[in-house]
């Protein structure tokens, strides 16, 4: 049984956003996937982020990650402000401190479960050895398999190792659970907390399963852009008591 | 090993048929590069260090016959270094098993009685005091198995003489052995011997006819051989000529500059292929891997590390394209050289790889490359992160973008399928239409050199020389003469011709030709135009080529200055009758009485042109070889045979050498074309699949599609060859050949066989591929 950690004191903030904006197109077909959002993260936290198709959720995470920029606003880093880094320094945030976990996993076909985690593995100094990160998600077993080899519980949770192989403060992940099914998406999430009882990584999960807020600690729902409510959970409800 | 080497390393493996075909075409374009361009050098290296080492002369004249003297004042004309007279003398061999005379030339040695300006292959030279010793050429001497102490029969100044043969040797002016229309080396005999011996044999004592002239560096040869000219005026000079007018290096740069050509061009061609093949590959397979740089990217990994990633897959087709590109191109530039030493002789032709054609090749690869890859690393470039983390949408399809949307409604939804996605890459299926067009004009290339061959020979020769011996006469005879031969054994027809060498000069220069006299009503000799229909001989004035009188800068109704080269020199003036636009070199004609009456002498006769009785024929043969006034008996069908032979190795070398590098850029282009159609379609076919249609009706889809590029690009394909026959065509010299491009309708077949042949193969191939697709895989989410 996973154990209960209280969100009690306010921790220091890894991530945080003022006033961002994405719009996409102009005049007529303009469409603001982001609408003036505020926003942070906080090391060693689980922040679920929930909305329906098209809030602005993965845009918002794919800004937070330094995969995208905003049309306004300003994200700051610690005291790095992203939104005006150059290209290359995007990609050295995103190397040092960021974990990606996507939906359709993006595991490279032509590489083993263990070269796929040294893939991210390779570019940094100090990375969790391969075998480690897959030992963490439950797959220490299935080290040489192909991801054609593998269910897709399996491949995700490789793509849960590639991302903590790097030893990242903040794992993003958009909709990690979305193509899988009941008892495949728990085991993944029990991976996901795993890893931030172990390593205290700031994990912030995108879903439109809004079960899985309760196994946060904070969860932001999002509309049209705009963040529409917070909430704090008094408590964190394990992944296996989950029921969706 | 870093995890992005082993996937590299991995998708070279898994795409290896892909990455063997454009290594292939890459090869077959730098095999072509080595291949022609280190041919032509070992040609170009071999006949310079060999006219360097035998100090080959610059210039050469012919005279009636001078005293020693004058060659001592020859000597002091500016511009001159060396002069050395000799005496030639034609000369006919009798050889066991040979039907006619092998025909040739006798020259004296240089007076100190050494070998200057030969090459000794066997034996010795002759002995100065020996009167019957001689040395022999030695592609002769090996067509016939002679070697010293062999004894050789000839016929000299109208007598039979008995010769020893003392040694075998190698000449500059016999590299290509050619006497006056024969080109087997078995039927031109040179013979070399001491200048005193040949003296006594014809009667030259204290003359010469004959001398060779090397100029200091620098020296303006016009005015040379404008003084040599004078100067032997009044021995009956029949005018100095340079390197360009002697036959056997006319030969050897004839060959050269073809194959300057050849090597200049073909190889571009290839080159463009590849480039553009790996440009549309490289760009459909990164399209593909798309996702996969993008989680790449998302992960950290840097803009170069990426550039570099898909760099290193494109470095490893150039490096291994490269490689075996060179390795082939050794072996046919070896081949290749091979077939010329048998019939140039140098003493030393070989084919050097040399660091620079390596690293040249190896440039041009990797330039080639670099055009093709260039795009799609700067797809790569571009590529957004967030791409990965996008839900993947299905691909943009639009309806009669290409007005096809008739053929759409007609053909079902599979024809649909087909329709939609030619119609939702437009760009992708030109390039594919035009890479198979090259394909196939690559083919017609290697094989129209042939067609224009077959026009030479049949139309040329078969039409216009309908004569089936042609007899040249030592020096001219009266017309009467033509009597005897026409009641030679076996002869069924005979009519003469006098051909007069002449300088013509016109507003814009002059060119030493021949003035070819046919009587009006023979039809031996026909002269005939570029559609093949004959042209009258003029009696009241000159008909040239058209080139020639364009080279002159003269007209029809033009007049022309003339001046005898042999006999009297005399000059005159006669007008333009006609012009044609004949195929061969620079011509022209008078009738036979005009001619006599121009020159003011009686109507002569310097050939005779004969039909003969074949079963006569070696009577007839043997009673010419004992007429002393006969120096040659030309068979036009051995001339043609020789001509067909020794053209023919050549051109089936090239042919064979061009058709295999077709072959690989048409498999090359219609093979990656399928996989990267293959591998983008892979979920829709499996849908098909899983929704109950058949394998083949789901094959067709595909193979529909690729059936469609190839139909289309077989059209442009043929005009494309007949393009690049013509560019290649343009290159050849005006004033020795003028054909127009030839593509024969077998040629078109046979290039439109050979690339749907490779467009079935590789059909079966994805076919194969097809069936055993696994449905699973391909229906699983992305990855």
């Amino acid at each position: 049984m996973a154990v209960v950690v209280m969100a009690a004191e306010p921790r220091a903030e890894i991530l945080s956003a003022r006033g961002l904006t994405k719009v996409y197109g102009a005049g007529a077909t303009e469409v603001r996937a982001l609408d003036g959002v505020d926003f942070t993260l906080a090391r060693g936290e689980i922040l679920a982020l929930l909305g329906p198709s098209g809030s602005g959720k993965s845009t918002l995470l794919n800004i937070l990650g330094g995969l995208d920029t905003p049309t306004t606003g300003t994200l700051h880093h610690g005291a790095q402000e992203l939104t005006r880094a150059t290209d290359d320094e995007l990609t050295r945030f995103r190397r040092d401190h960021v974990g990606f976990v996507f939906q359709f996993y993006n595991l490279v076909p032509s590489l083993t479960a263990r070269e796929n985690v040294q893939l991210a593995a390779d570019l940094v100094a100090a990375p969790m050895p391969p075998e480690e990160a897959l030992a963490v998600v439950g797959l220490g077993a299935r080290l040489d398999h192909f991801p054609a080899q593998l269910s897709g519980g399996e491949q995700q949770r490789v793509a849960i190792a590639r991302a903590i192989a790097k030893r990242p403060a903040m794992l993003l992940c958009d909709e990690p659970t979305g193509a899988l099914d009941g008892k495949t998406g728990r085991l993944v999430l029990e991976a996901l907390l795993a890893v931030n009882q172990r390593f205290g990584t700031a994990t912030a999960i995108i879903t439109h399963n809004a079960v899985i807020g309760a196994m946060a600690d904070r969860v932001v729902t999002m509309r049209d852009g705009r963040i529409a409510s917070e909430r704090v959970n008094p408590s964190r409800t394990p992944p296996a008591a989950l029921d969706w | 090993m870093r995890a992005i080497d082993r996937k590299l390393l991995r998708d070279l493996g898994r795409m290896r048929g892909q990455v063997i075909t454009i290594a292939l075409v890459l090869a077959a374009g730098v095999a072509a590069t080595v291949t022609l361009t280190g041919t032509y050098r070992a040609l170009g290296a071999a006949r310079d260090d060999y006219y360097a080492a035998q100090d080959f002369p610059d210039l050469f004249v012919h005279v009636e016959r001078a005293p020693d003297a004058v060659a001592a004042r020859l000597a002091t004309i500016p511009g001159v270094a060396t002069v050395t007279p000799r005496l030639v003398e034609p000369l006919a061999a009798w050889m066991p098993g040979q039907a006619r005379p092998a025909t040739g030339t006798a020259l004296s040695l240089p007076d100190d009685g050494s070998l200057r300006g030969l090459v000794l292959r066997l034996g010795r030279g002759p002995d100065p005091t020996r009167a019957d010793e001689v040395v022999v050429l030695d592609s002769f001497a090996t067509a016939h198995h002679l070697a010293p102490d062999d004894r050789l029969e000839v016929v000299m100044a109208g007598r039979r003489h008995r010769l020893r043969v003392t040694g075998t040797v190698l000449s500059p002016e016999y590299v290509f052995p050619v006497a006056a229309g024969v080109v087997n080396p078995s039927g031109v005999v040179v013979v070399w011997m001491p200048r005193p011996a040949l003296a006594a044999r014809t009667g030259a004592d204290g003359s010469w006819n004959d001398a060779t002239f090397t100029l200091v560096r620098g020296a303006d040869q016009r005015a040379v051989i404008a003084a040599i000219d004078r100067a032997l005026e009044p021995w009956g000079g029949l005018g100095a000529y340079g390197r360009d007018q002697q036959l056997s290096h006319r030969f050897v740069s004839q060959e050269l500059e073809q194959l300057e050509v050849l090597a200049t061009r073909v190889p571009v061609v290839f080159l463009l292929v590849a480039a553009f093949l790996l440009n549309v590959v490289l760009g459909r397979l990164i399209q593909l891997q798309r996702e996969q740089l993008a989680v790449l990217r998302a992960l950290g990994y840097t803009k170069a590390a990426i550039a570099r990633h898909v760099g290193a897959f494109a470095a490893v087709i150039v490096l291994g394209g490269g490689a075996v590109g060179v390795a082939g191109g050794v072996a046919l530039g070896r081949a290749m050289t091979q077939l010329y030493v048998r019939f140039f002789h140098f003493p030393e032709l070989t084919f050097h790889l040399e660091a620079d054609l390596i690293g040249l090749a190896l440039a041009v690869s990797a330039a080639a490359t670099l055009a093709g890859a260039l795009a799609a690393m700067r797809r790569v470039l571009r590529l957004v992160p967030a791409e990965a983390m996008r839900t993947p949408s299905p691909a943009r399809y639009r309806k009669g973008v290409l007005g096809l949307r008739p053929v759409a409604r007609l053909a079902g939804p599979l024809g649909r399928m087909i329709v939609r996605e030619l119609e939702r890459k437009p760009l992708a299926m030109a390039l594919s239409v035009v890479g198979v067009g090259f394909a196939l004009a690559i083919v017609i290339i290697g094989r129209f050199s042939r067609d224009s061959l077959d026009v030479l020979l049949d139309d040329v020769m078969a039409r216009s020389m309908r004569e089936d011996v042609a007899v040249v006469l030592a020096k001219p005879a009266p017309i009467g003469e033509l009597g005897w031969f026409a009641h030679a054994p076996g002869v069924l027809a005979a009519e003469p011709a006098h051909a007069v060498p002449v300088r013509l000069t016109g507003p814009r220069g002059y060119r030493d030709v021949v003035v070819t006299g046919l009587r009006p009503g023979d039809h031996l000799r026909q002269v005939l135009d570029g559609r093949g229909a004959r042209v009258p001989i003029p009696r009241d004035g000159l008909l040239v080529s058209e080139i020639l009188a364009r080279r002159l800068g003269l007209a029809v109704g033009d007049r022309v200055r003339v001046e005898r080269r042999d006999g009297d020199h005399r000059q005159l003036v006669l007008p333009i009758a006609a012009t044609v636009d004949d195929r061969l070199g620079m011509q022209a004609y008078l009738e036979l009485d005009a001619l006599a009456a121009a020159l003011g002498e009686a109507p002569q006769l310097s050939e005779v042109l004969m039909t003969i009785d074949h079963r006569q024929r070696d009577r007839l043969m043997a009673t010419l070889a004992e007429v002393p006034a006969v120096v040659q008996v030309i068979e036009v069908s051995s001339f043609r045979d020789a001509f067909a032979a020794q053209s023919g190795d050549s051109m089936t070398f090239f042919t064979w050498l061009v058709v295999s590098l077709g072959v690989v850029i048409a498999v090359g282009v219609v093979y990656n074309n399928a996989r990267v159609a293959l591998s983008e379609r892979a979920r829709d076919l499996a849908t098909l699949r899983v929704l109950g249609y058949r394998r083949g009706e789901v094959a067709v889809v595909l193979i529909g599609q690729l059936a469609i590029q190839v139909a289309v690009a077989v059209p442009i394909g043929l005009w494309l060859g007949w393009a690049l026959a013509s560019a290649l065509m343009s290159a050849s010299d005006p004033e020795q050949y003028r054909f127009p491009v030839v593509i024969s309708a077998q040629t078109y077949g046979f290039a439109a066989l050979v690339i749907g042949g490779a467009a079935l193969a590789t059909a079966a191939l994805v076919r194969r591929r097809l069936d055993r697709l696994d449905l699973n895989d391909a229906l699983k989410a992305r990855d």
